[in-house]
């Protein structure tokens, strides 16, 4: 890579309980990249996402990552949002009771205060909220909404790249944010994350299909078959998968369905 | 024993209290096996000596000033160890007829409007605490609305109990709102300067026809106080009365909430919030009498347990046979925060007529791991999304306080607690 690196993942192994799910994964992105993950269902991709997001139903066995070259894996889930990682869920978690605009006042605050900014003024948390709303075309009267609660799928899904605008991270992690969704949705949201795109922030995107890359144009794909990366390229390998499948790259490979 | 007490010369009220010492006797303190008081052995806790009363010892201006709640514009009424203390008190203007102050004064000068309430709806179920308040009681707060107005502010009555022994300290309040009148009470109760207090207390609430009666009990701190609080609501056809009952303190509470909605198409709200720690113990034991058709009640009690803590709760509905087209809805939750704490949750339908609908539900549970992830990994620290969550949890009942400065008080207290 000729980019300063963002995240570099070094023969990364992880599982839950007994059952390892990651059998060495290696990758590295540079700043600004845009990554794409494909994979058949099972492959570990998820469970990718999850590890770097830090999730503790799994158990990382061994292995490095280093993001923006502190020892990822050494930190809490909180200091890697505020490091600058964020995890678009696949699926987007319902609170009840928690409005948006003090869930997304104190997320952005603290991720403000561990960068060393000065906590927003009111005014400033509200032009931000409506400015970024419009991203993905939000309607700004969601802050006095709960989050997520009564939301259609899209709109989960469009509130993860609006919360993603918020928070301003260095590394995006979108876990298959395409799923389920109409083809409107999709533009919206992918839409709203090329807007996003910039030299100082890279994306690792998680999906099972190739249309999703139609619209977000990645630099690099990369093949997940059974926890590892067995192939990477460019944006043309996400539409030779989409057309003949992976079975190619099995035989290729010469590996063996997994059980 | 009766002569210092609060009848004086009002005959109706002495005749009150010589049966509810009849009824204490024969009724005693909770017996082991009581089971309206299973999860609450409550007895053995008045086995040792203790004064039934006490004379209320001076309280600073500041100690009171302490316990308001910010911003909010009330009539205050001060009660120190049962007895109102008019110097403390900022009762205010008040609209005509309106009746606020001491429930001894009130004995003497407004008995024929005092005896049409008190002790006017006691339970079928006798309580023995009940029982024991009436007998005993010297004083508390009377509040009367005349037919047709409304006291646009709330009254605030602040209840301290200051003991240096161990004393049972029994203020009595009495709200009466007659046919479309509307009024809202907060009383909030803390012991300050106290060992161990023992706080009985019994609030009745009236609410004629058309009448609106909010009515907010907030429990602070009681140190390793022993409360025990009965609430009786009676209400006539068409009226709306509200109770809320925030739990933040005592060592063991218990508290009685009983309502009559007797007349058709009344509004009832039970709310209720219980954040308790340590080895807190709160018990809550409601009981709603559906005695005729076309009424809605609506109770939602939420409980957050701690430590060592443990809630009770207990619903009972009954819908008489008659009371058709009657709604009842009942939902009980606890978030359990430790192995240790525990949560009991009894509902308790008795459905007789057969055109009801009518609802409970019941789940005890500890925050969901995966809200907490979600909330960490937009930069909240464990701790903040713990309480995030929990606020969160709690949120149904406080913003049902229709008192805007008392919600934001509460919302305020909760959080500090947790």
């Amino acid at each position: 890579m000729s980019n300063a690196e963002m995240l570099e993942i070094k023969n990364l192994t992880a599982g839950i309980e007994d059952n390892e799910i990651l059998k060495g994964i290696n990758l590295s992105i540079g700043a600004g990249e845009v990554h794409a993950i494909m994979g058949p269902n099972g492959s570990g991709k998820s469970t990718l996402a999850s590890v770097l997001a830090g999730r503790e139903d799994f158990e990382v066995t061994g292995g490095e990552v280093s993001f923006k070259g502190h020892d990822l894996l050494e930190m809490e889930v909180e200091e890697r949002a505020r490091e600058g990682l964020f995890l678009a869920f696949q699926y987007p978690v319902e609170l009840p009771g928690v409005s948006m605009a003090n869930f997304l006042k104190e997320a952005v605050n603290s991720v403000r205060s561990h960068r060393g900014q000065d906590a927003l003024s009111a005014v400033e948390f509200i032009k931000l909220m409506k400015e970024r709303a419009a991203l993905v075309d939000l309607n700004p009267d969601l802050k006095k909404r709960a989050v997520n609660e009564g939301f259609s799928g899209g709109e989960k899904k469009r509130n993860e790249i609006f919360q993603l605008a918020m928070l301003e991270p260095s590394l995006a992690i979108l876990d298959e944010t395409d799923s389920g969704l109409d083809i409107d949705a999709l533009r919206i949201v992918a839409d709203g994350v090329n807007r996003l795109r910039s030299e100082n922030r890279s994306f690792l995107v998680i999906t099972h299909y190739q249309r999703l890359l139609n619209y977000i144009v990645p630099d690099f794909v990369h093949v997940l078959l059974n926890g590892r990366i067995v192939k990477s390229g460019g944006k043309d390998l996400a539409l030779k998968l989409e057309e003949h499948g992976y079975d190619w790259i099995k035989e290729e490979l010469d590996i063996a369905e997994p059980a | 024993m009766l002569g210092a007490a609060l009848n004086g010369s009002n005959a109706f009220l002495h005749e009150r209290r010589r049966s509810a010492v009849e009824e204490f006797e024969r009724l005693g303190f909770p017996a082991p096996k009581d089971e309206s008081y299973k999860y609450t052995r409550i007895g053995r806790l008045f086995q040792g000596e203790y004064a039934v009363d006490a004379d209320a010892p001076p309280i600073s201006q500041s100690q009171i000033d302490a316990l308001e709640v910010p911003d909010l514009d009330a009539h205050r009424l001060v009660v120190v160890n049962g007895h109102f203390q008019p110097e403390h008190s900022r009762i205010g203007s008040l609209p005509p007829g309106v009746i606020a102050g001491g429930l001894q004064d009130a004995s003497a000068s407004h008995p024929d409007v005092l005896n049409r309430f008190v002790s006017k709806f006691t339970a079928t179920d006798a309580d023995p605490f009940e029982a024991l308040n009436t007998a005993f009681v010297r004083d508390g707060i009377f509040i009367f609305v005349p037919r047709g107005k409304t006291v646009e502010k709330p009254f605030h009555i602040l209840n301290l109990v200051s003991v240096k022994s161990p004393t049972l300290v029994q203020p009595r309040v009495v709200v009466a709102a007659e046919s479309g009148a509307a009024v809202s009470v907060i009383e909030s109760s803390v012991a300050v300067d106290s060992v161990s207090p023992t706080l009985n207390a019994v609030s009745e609430l009236y609410a004629d026809t058309d009448a609106f009666v909010d009515y907010y009990r907030l429990q602070l701190d009681h140190k390793a106080g022993t409360v025990v609080t009965t609430t009786n609501v009676y209400q006539q056809s068409t009226s709306n009365a509200r109770t809320t009952t925030i739990t933040l303190g005592g060592r063991v509470v218990r508290n009685n909430l009983r309502f009559l909605p007797d007349g058709e198409h009344c509004e009832t709200h039970l709310m209720g919030l219980v954040v308790a720690n340590g080895s807190m113990h709160v018990d809550n034991h409601t009981s709603v009498d559906h005695a005729r058709p076309n009424c809605v009640s609506n109770e939602l009690y939420k409980n957050i347990l701690a430590d060592q803590s443990t809630g009770v709760f207990n619903g009972r509905v009954l819908v008489r046979q008659d009371s058709q087209k009657t709604q009842a809805y009942q939902s009980n939750r606890a978030v359990v925060l430790s192995d240790d704490a525990r949560m009991y949750s009894k509902p308790e339908l008795e459905i007789y007529a057969d055109d009801v609908m009518c609802s409970h539900g019941a789940a005890t549970g500890r925050i969901d791991p995966e809200s907490i992830f979600y909330l960490r990994s937009r930069g909240l620290s464990l701790e903040d999304a713990r309480k995030m969550m929990l606020q969160a949890f709690s949120r149904d009942v406080t913003d049902s306080i229709r008192v805007a400065p008392l919600r934001e008080y509460v919302d305020q207290l909760v959080r500090q607690r947790l």
